[in-house]
């Protein structure tokens, strides 16, 4: 600045910059004259006391790093994981190559290109994780199962035939399940279902020992469909003398054990609790069996120790709901000895049964055609019968009050196996028919099957029809002879004749290539009857099955016919589903003595008078 | 009877997300043996990303999230690695967290090359990675069945964080 205020630069000599310093010279500022006055006051106040300030220019030296800069860095914590190994596969010794020209692999479900095919993919059953499975880890561990269509298309596991969708939706369940009552109606496959279930859990090492109970006529069945549905699991029966049975169940190493309800009940009955064999899962086929759960069977087999528990049956229920509690005792989803409701066993129903019926599975099934041959009996068979029942009802009174239900149920068999032919005369207006109706059958290449009650009758029948090839099949024959006689029956073009039993013929078998029933005499309960005709009309029926119910008229049979239909509709009016196999049809006791017009005893009003067992058939 | 523990010959991985309304994501990876039989699973738990990061990432906080802090995650617990890995969501198509195994995406991505499959299906995958992928889609062809359906076990995957995160809620 200048006297006049004036501001001016001045020129101030350079210093030499150090050689370890970066310095810009400080440009020269030549003296110049400002345009603006400039008055500065020291003190902010008195105007007067003032001085100039010197204005000079010095070198600086330059910041060349940028030192602490404020930032912030993302930070991630790493997301929190849940892991779910799987166990690994179980390998089974594969059987040595057989030539099996009546088994195909099915296809294995082809993936489609373009978007046009995925429209169409097919569909897919998947593992649904069960209603009782909490945690987590369970519920994935089913989720994440492949579908069972890929799973069993022949890459890792082989099957014969391809299942039916309710098949495959019935194995996803059946796998799934702890707890399970597979109560498909006969014919729809519950033994393949259970099978290849059983084979899932095998291979994915879910289960190592499993138990599998039935019926002593069906091992030779279940041993065969094993064979064909999973053919690499080895299945040892249960067999031999008692120490032999002894090893058997003691063998840890064994996957699959075959016993029937007989000898399980003879081994176990009186095994100590800590000695019985454990399982991880028993499976009990016409599980009916244990629907008392007061009987020995029932105690026995709920004393097994396991950890999955299945039902078989198509008959869960065959007199009384209350059967049922039976069954979910064993299953494990009833506390013990207990008596629940309808609405909870509606409840558990849900939750632990799958039930399908034929016109649900498969509405394209072939029919099932019904016809009732009313016949006349011969002359010399009325005359005998009627003597018969004359003379029967008169002792019956002469008893009084003596009289049980046992009195009566005599005279209805006594009076049943006359219907079925002259004891005096052989004279048999049913065996009339049957040739009539076989003649024509064998004619056309076609098979029948025929079943009654008593084995004598169907050895007495088997004598007059040996034009038709006819074969015998029941309690009397081997049971090792058993299997080559439905062989035959099947294969051999000039058998047209399987003569059976109800207690050994009607259940488990698969006897689809006939196209003909005859029940020769009634069975008390009709649900015992739909199960025998449902050997023929099963899955896999090409034609129609026509089923013949022979009852003379004017007898006894007509009156037991009339009870059981009486009976029928009023089960179809209360049930309204139209599903009354599973209730109770049999007669009982005030049933009985109606059919003679005698007055059952006080209290036993509602007891079934059906044999407690089919196997009653040696008792005729 | 024995217990097969050992590797199976072609080890697949199948690494899905999901994404829930609330903007959560988890993801899943399951291991398969070449049949489809699973083997290991892995899920994460669900994933929400604060204001800060969403600002932070912007349109990259997706790809970041699936290709690199979920997948990376899933893949550090692995107790099995797979020989390749599938995913159909092109964010997945990143090669940081699952470092050399090659992966296909069944969906179009950008800067990547194609693949074809058995002839009718077409990946998308990193191009770096395309002398590993025709090394295993070799592989693949001696083991894999034709008939596999690759993408099916992305629906399980997809199923099974719908019910943990289900569970999880």
């Amino acid at each position: 600045m200048n006297d006049d205020g004036k501001c001016m630069g001045t020129a101030v000599p350079r210093l030499p910059a150090p050689a370890d310093q970066l310095r810009l010279p400080a440009p020269a500022l030549p003296q110049f004259d400002s345009d603006f006055d400039v008055t500065v006051t020291q003190t902010g106040i008195n105007v007067a006391l003032h001085r100039w300030p010197k204005l000079q220019v010095q070198e600086q030296k330059l910041i060349t790093s940028a030192g602490f800069i404020p930032g912030w860095k993302p930070y991630w914590h790493k997301p929190k994981t849940i892991q779910i190994a799987f166990p690994d596969f179980i390998d089974f010794q594969k059987k040595p190559e057989e030539k099996r020209e009546e088994v195909r692999s099915i296809k294995p479900p082809v993936p489609q290109g373009g978007e046009e095919n995925k429209a169409v993919r097919k569909c897919v059953t998947r593992i649904q994780p069960p209603a009782d499975a909490l945690s987590m880890e369970d519920r994935l561990f089913y989720i994440l199962q492949p579908p069972l269509e890929s799973w069993l298309a022949g890459q890792e596991l082989v099957m014969p035939f391809e299942p039916f969708s309710y098949q495959y939706e019935g194995i996803a369940w059946l796998f799934a399940q702890k707890s399970a009552l597979l109560a498909d109606e006969m014919g729809l496959g519950k033994t393949m279902q259970s099978i290849t279930a059983i084979r899932l859990l095998l291979r994915s090492g879910q289960v190592r020992r499993v138990l599998l109970v039935c019926p002593k006529p069906l091992i030779p069945n279940w041993q065969r469909e094993f064979r064909l549905w999973a053919e690499e699991l080895p299945v040892t029966t249960m067999e031999g003398d008692a120490n032999r049975r002894k090893m058997l169940r003691e063998m840890k190493s064994i996957p699959i054990l075959l016993t029937n309800y007989e000898i399980l009940v003879r081994d176990l009955q009186n095994v100590d609790e800590e000695e019985l064999p454990g399982f991880d899962l028993v499976v009990l086929d016409e599980s009916q069996r244990i629907k008392n759960r007061e009987s020995v069977t029932s105690q026995v087999i709920r004393r097994i120790p396991r950890v999955r528990s299945w039902s078989l049956t198509g008959t869960p229920i065959e007199n009384r709901p209350e059967e049922l509690a039976s069954l979910f005792e064993f299953m494990g989803v009833v506390p013990a000895r207990s008596t629940p409701d309808l609405r909870q066993l509606k409840r558990l129903s849900d939750l632990y049964i799958l039930r399908r019926t034929k016109e649900v599975a498969q509405p394209d099934m072939p029919p099932r055609l019904d016809r009732d041959a009313i016949l006349e009996l011969s002359s010399c068979q009325k005359s005998t019968y009627e003597i018969a029942e004359k003379e029967g009802v008169v002792h019956l009174d002469d008893m009084g009050d003596e009289i049980t239900i046992q009195h009566v149920f005599e005279l209805v068999l006594r009076l049943k196996q006359i219907t079925n032919y002259d004891p005096l005369t052989g004279e048999s207006a049913k065996l009339d028919r049957l040739i009539a109706d076989m003649e024509e059958i064998s004619a056309s290449g076609g098979k029948a099957i025929l079943f009654s009650q008593w084995t004598k009758t169907i050895d007495w029948i088997a004598e007059r029809t040996g034009q038709f090839g006819s074969m015998v099949y029941h309690g009397g024959v081997p049971t090792k002879k058993r299997e080559p006689i439905l062989k035959e029956f099947k294969e051999n073009p000039d058998k047209h004749l399987l003569l059976m039993s109800y207690g050994t013929g009607a259940v488990g078998l698969n006897l689809q290539f006939s196209q003909y029933v005859f029940l020769y005499d009634r069975w008390w309960n009709p649900a015992v009857e739909d199960q025998a005709i449902n050997r023929a009309h099963r899955i896999g029926v090409k034609n129609p099955v026509i089923v013949t119910r022979f009852i003379c008229k004017d007898t006894i049979e007509e009156r037991i016919d009339l009870v059981l239909r009486q009976k029928r509709e009023i089960f179809e009016k209360v049930l309204g589903e139209g599903d009354v196999s599973t209730e109770s049809l049999s007669l009982n006791a005030s049933e009985v003595f109606g059919l003679f017009d005698l007055k059952a005893k006080a209290g036993k009003g509602t007891r079934s008078i059906g044999p407690q067992g089919k196997d009653q058939e040696k008792a005729a | 009877m024995a217990q097969n523990s050992k590797r199976p010959e072609c080890v697949l991985g199948f690494y899905q997300v999901v994404e829930q309304p609330n903007g959560e994501i988890s993801g899943g990876v399951l291991i398969t043996s070449h049949l489809g039989r699973p083997i290991e699973f892995q899920c994460s738990l669900p994933v929400r990303p604060n204001a800060t990061q969403r600002t932070l990432y912007g349109p990259t906080l997706r790809p970041f999230l699936v290709g690199e802090l979920i997948a990376g995650a899933l893949r550090d617990r692995l107790q099995v690695l797979p020989d390749v890995l599938f995913v159909d969501q092109p964010d997945a198509l990143n090669q940081q967290a699952w470092r050399s195994i090659p992966i296909l995406c069944s969906t179009e991505a950008d800067n990547s090359a194609t693949v074809q499959i058995n002839g009718n299906a077409t990946y998308w995958i990193i191009p770096e990675q395309e002398k590993d992928v025709e090394k295993i889609l070799k592989k693949m062809a001696e083991y894999v069945p034709e008939s596999a359906d690759l993408q099916e076990p992305l629906i399980r995957v997809e199923q099974a964080l719908k019910e943990a995160m289900g569970q999880a809620a």
